[in-house]
């Protein structure tokens, strides 16, 4: 079923990791990125991946949820698999193999820096809804207001664009069943057939997708939208002590991060 | 014509997430061929995941369904083959118009069926007139159309595949009420005609009260009611504390009983409340 998509599902929570400040945890998870190619050898490798293992016991997310978001990049992490494993220059494996040790140590290396960077970044998602996660990014993109730069208009796209996923989802949903009870089939034919049996689901999802555009722009501004000038908030963020061990934390992690890497 | 059998029938959404959701649980029913019979129950009763069942669109998490005693989730050709004994009518179904002209849409369920050309046109012409459909909108686009022409054409691309078992979830849903009148009278009289069983699905129980022959009432996923309208309305002050609104003449009864006055049970048309309280007054004359 289409409800089970997980990508950039939140996951409601009450753990350390949930009540944590969105900007924060923007913030970290750039400091996360920054850190994991920081890694270069084992030890680096090993020491992101414990970091990741804590942060997502606190999270409380079970680990099969996270593993399901790593899932559809399948495809991309075996491809990085095999041709680390095959083009890697070193000592074969065993005598004439064209595997080498290099190889199947770079490869193990790859995949496991995707798999951290997935799960590190869903951590994220799944810990901070979406209006959270708008909110922390329009406040720490304010300062680009000063070149000029939409943030509000932008981050308010991206709120509503987050806000519909599931909606447009569950519409897909509901018209798919709708043309399944009139007898259309989704799971036969060619590609050529395949492609026209999605007409019947495209033509009614557009339509009703500009339907609700239109209401939506109407209901705003019935309620006297105008664009951020002067806009303020229900729930304001604000930053607990809590924030500052977490970045505190993540800075001396990036600081051990780039010292192993020197080492 | 078509019996459908429920035994056992449970659904859960997102099992083994913290969304986990029981829609319905332990539904056993048996709807005979031809009946019209009436599902009510609140927005979130499992009502509408209950008739996705009968179509085989969701699959049971427990239990089985029955259609003339066979099981239609047996595998993938049964599952496909209930749809053209089944019809079903969604909620707002003028949504899921998309053709070019409102007879090519009318057609696409039957022509999923792989039926000869002039098969088609036959049940297209039938199924506008059960549904009132003027021939002269057939080559205009269904999404010009007004909000009820709209939903008469995406009725009538059901009504087109012959189905033994037709179900409308909330078919009068935004409509007027002259609309809805219409309507109501053209389902009674497709249902006369074909002697399908019919299956409404409502919150309005003056809208039922009229037509079914039967009314199964749904509260938090399981059958709360099941029996005859009189039946049913009998027990008005039961509906009101599940939170469903009864026939209005049923709510003046309960009303008028709760400040003493002896009206008796089982009356929920404004006609029988009328010589009820005709027939008190005759007894107690002022």
């Amino acid at each position: 079923m289409l409800k089970d998509i997980t990508l950039g599902q939140y996951f409601p929570g009450d753990s350390i990791v949930h009540r944590l400040d969105p900007r924060t945890k923007i913030v970290l998870v750039i400091v996360y990125i920054v850190a994991l190619f920081q890694a270069v050898s084992w030890p680096g490798f090993i020491a992101v991946a414990l970091a990741t293992a804590v942060c997502m016991a606190l999270s409380r997310i079970p680990p099969k949820t996270m593993f399901k978001g790593v899932k559809p990049m399948l495809f991309i992490i075996v491809l990085t698999a095999l041709l680390n494993l095959f083009y890697t220059e070193g000592t074969p494996v065993l005598p004439g193999w064209i595997i080498t040790r290099e190889g199947v140590s770079r490869a193990c290396q790859m995949v496991l820096r995707i798999v951290l960077l997935i799960s590190g970044t869903f951590l994220l998602t799944y810990t901070t809804s979406p209006i959270a996660l708008t909110d922390g990014l329009e406040l720490l993109f304010k300062p680009l207001k000063a070149l000029h730069l939409p943030v509000h208009e932008m981050t308010m796209m991206m709120s509503m664009a987050l806000r519909f996923i599931p909606t447009l989802i569950s519409e897909t949903d509901k018209i798919m069943s709708a043309q399944k009870a009139r007898g259309a089939d989704f799971e036969t034919g060619g590609l050529v057939r395949r492609a026209r049996a999605l007409l019947p689901i495209l033509v009614p999802l557009f339509v009703s997708a500009f339907r609700r555009a239109d209401e939506l722009a109407v209901a705003m501004e019935s309620r006297c939208y105008h664009g951020g000038e002067g806009r303020t908030r229900m729930k304001q963020l604000s930053i607990h002590r809590r924030d500052w061990i977490a970045l505190l934390l993540g800075a001396a992690f990036l600081a051990g991060m780039i010292v192993l890497k020197g080492l | 014509m078509a019996e459908i059998r429920t035994e056992g029938l449970t659904h859960v959404y997102s099992a083994g997430t913290p969304f986990e959701q029981t829609a319905i649980e332990d539904v056993s029913l048996v709807i005979p061929a031809g009946q019209f019979a009436a599902v009510i129950g609140h927005t979130g009763s499992g009502k509408s995941t209950f008739i996705q069942h009968l179509d085989a669109l969701l699959q049971p998490t427990r239990g089985r369904v029955l259609l003339d005693g066979e099981d239609i989730n047996r595998d993938k050709h049964t599952r496909r083959d209930v749809k053209w004994k089944v019809g079903l009518v969604f909620q707002y179904p003028e949504y899921q118009l998309f053709e070019e002209t409102v007879r090519r849409d009318i057609a696409f369920g039957p022509r999923n069926m792989k039926l000869s050309d002039s098969e088609i046109d036959e049940r297209v012409r039938e199924a506008a007139r059960f549904t009132g459909v003027d021939e002269a909108l057939f080559e205009r686009s269904p999404l010009e159309l007004s909000g009820g022409q709209k939903r008469r054409i995406a009725i009538a691309g059901v009504i087109a595949m012959r189905p033994e078992v037709l179900i409308l979830d909330e078919p009068t849903a935004g409509l007027d009420p002259a609309g809805c009148a219409q309507l109501l009278d053209n389902i009674r009289r497709y249902r006369e005609e074909s002697g399908s069983t019919v299956l409404l699905v409502s919150h309005s129980m003056d809208e039922v009260a009229k037509l079914a022959e039967r009314i199964i009432v749904f509260d938090r996923g399981h059958v709360v009611l099941d029996g005859t309208p009189a039946e049913i309305f009998r027990q008005a002050a039961r509906l009101m504390e599940i939170g469903l609104s009864v026939p209005r003449a049923a709510e003046i009864a309960v009303a008028l009983r709760r400040r003493g006055l002896a009206v008796p049970e089982g009356v929920f048309t404004h006609e029988q409340l009328l010589s009820a309280l005709l027939t008190l007054r005759e007894g107690r004359p002022c």
